[in-house]
């Protein structure tokens, strides 16, 4: 009878369980012994694998930006700010006596808009933030950031409005508490599942990347109309809010594509689409 | 434009040190497996056992213990690939060509040092792998070292 001995090729013949009796036969292989399944398969391995992460990533973004949009939809604006009653961010005492003005009128300008029915009940709180950049902050429980450069640039109440207003508009939307959870929650995900080696991190981070873009740029838009919504109904008119995209777009700091890439839309994509809201808001007036 | 930097920096220099690990790395490879092939037809005169005992097919005059290692480390592309498996399971395809390589490498290095060898017997393979520091900045590499008793035949 007949038995399989070994699957593998034999080389060596043995003829008998005595060894004295066993002899060698030479015998060329016609195939070097290839014993990987590695060979020539990296390429198809690579994109078997990617293929198989990228569709976990973008299915773990939706299921943990669900579930973050669900819990925050049940925090309350009274619960927000008992949550974060004790977050106070290092104040700046403003540097010239022009900064200290406008610091005020600022933070008159929040108590005007304030005022408004469509803005949360928060405990909104103003503090400086002291960098030439021109940039304002929403940050949890109500504080809201200004930096000494837009502050500096922005001289009338319509334009300081706006920005506060676009602020607001992330409280109104609950953007930071959203963004808040969903970096958290990717973060946590990703450092239990993604923190294998060398590269994962970055392919997770470029992954995330393509789509917090497009999230963060739509809730910078929503914000935007929210602000000259506010704007206008306080103010009861639009002119020169978008003063700030204007200097932005002025600055230019980076070419027009490079806007792909950033959390916010372009200054001249940020214009032209508050122009739109403008024209839907109060019909073809003069903006 | 620092969120452009910033950008540079985080997503496209890893990126950049895949990409060139896996040209370097595959070309590395192919090379060394072309030579493989070649050294392997080259010495496959001298036949392998990895028992003690072996035929007495002669008078055996001379006997020798010889060895051959050699330590070959992976690349970021092969890490990359074999951090992606961690998640899924399976077979880790990218490592399975070095410890093929380090594997026949080792032997040919071997029967290298004594060509004219008429058997080598008792023949042991051990691998071992090589990684320094903590686990996210370890240096991997995995040593092969082969070794065994090259007899040599009176041919009378």
């Amino acid at each position: 009878m007949e038995r399989r001995f070994c699957t593998q090729k034999r080389e060596t013949f043995f003829n008998g369980p005595n060894y004295n009796l066993m002899k060698i036969v030479h015998k060329r292989p016609e195939a070097t012994a290839d014993v990987s399944s590695a060979r020539g398969t990296a390429g198809k391995e690579f994109w078997q694998l990617v293929l198989y992460a990228v569709v976990l990533l973008i299915a773990l973004y939706f299921i943990i930006g669900f579930m973050v949009d669900f819990v925050v939809s049940r925090i309350s604006f009274e619960t927000e700010a008992k949550i974060f009653k004790h977050y106070k961010l290092p104040e700046v005492t403003p540097r010239t006596p022009e900064n200290v003005n406008h610091l005020k009128k600022a933070a008159a300008i929040l108590e005007t808009l304030r005022t408004s029915k469509k803005v949360p009940p928060l405990p909104y709180h103003l503090i400086l933030i002291d960098t030439e950049e021109s940039n304002a902050f929403a940050f949890p429980g109500g504080t809201v950031g200004i930096t000494t450069g837009l502050v500096e640039k922005l001289n009338d109440e319509i334009k300081i409005a706006f920005v506060i207003g676009h602020e607001l508009g992330h409280f109104h939307n609950r953007d930071h508490l959203v963004g808040l959870g969903r970096a958290a929650g990717f973060g946590i995900v990703s450092a239990i599942l993604l923190d294998t080696g060398f590269g994962t991190k970055s392919f997770r981070n470029i992954i995330e990347f393509v789509l917090q873009r497009s999230y963060s740029q739509d809730r910078e838009k929503k914000a935007d109309q929210f602000g000259l919504e506010l704007v206008y109904s306080l103010y009861g008119k639009v002119k020169g809010t978008d003063h700030l995209f204007k200097i932005l777009h002025e600055e230019k700091k980076m070419p027009e594509w490079a806007y792909m890439f950033s959390t916010h839309p372009s200054p001249k994509e940020r214009i032209s689409s508050l122009e739109k809201y403008a024209l839907e808001l109060i019909g073809n007036k003069d903006i | 434009m620092e969120e452009l930097i910033s950008l540079t920096a985080n997503l496209g220099i890893p990126f950049l040190i895949i990409v060139i690990a896996l040209i370097t790395g595959s070309m590395i490879e192919r090379r060394h497996y072309r030579s493989i092939d070649q050294r392997e037809k080259k010495l496959g005169h001298i036949p392998l056992l990895n028992s003690k005992k072996y035929p007495k097919e002669d008078t055996v005059i001379d006997s020798r213990f010889v060895s051959g290692s050699v330590v070959i480390s992976y690349d970021y592309f092969k890490r990359f690939l074999a951090g992606l498996r961690q998640i899924f399971g399976g077979e880790v395809k990218s490592y399975v060509s070095l410890i093929d390589r380090g594997r026949r490498e080792a032997i040919l290095r071997l029967k290298a040092k004594c060509p004219d060898a008429d058997l080598i017997v008792n023949l042991r393979v051990e691998t071992s792998s090589i990684s320094k520091g903590k686990r996210k900045r370890s240096i991997g590499s995995v040593e092969v070292f082969a070794y065994g008793t090259a007899l040599l035949y009176s041919k009378t």
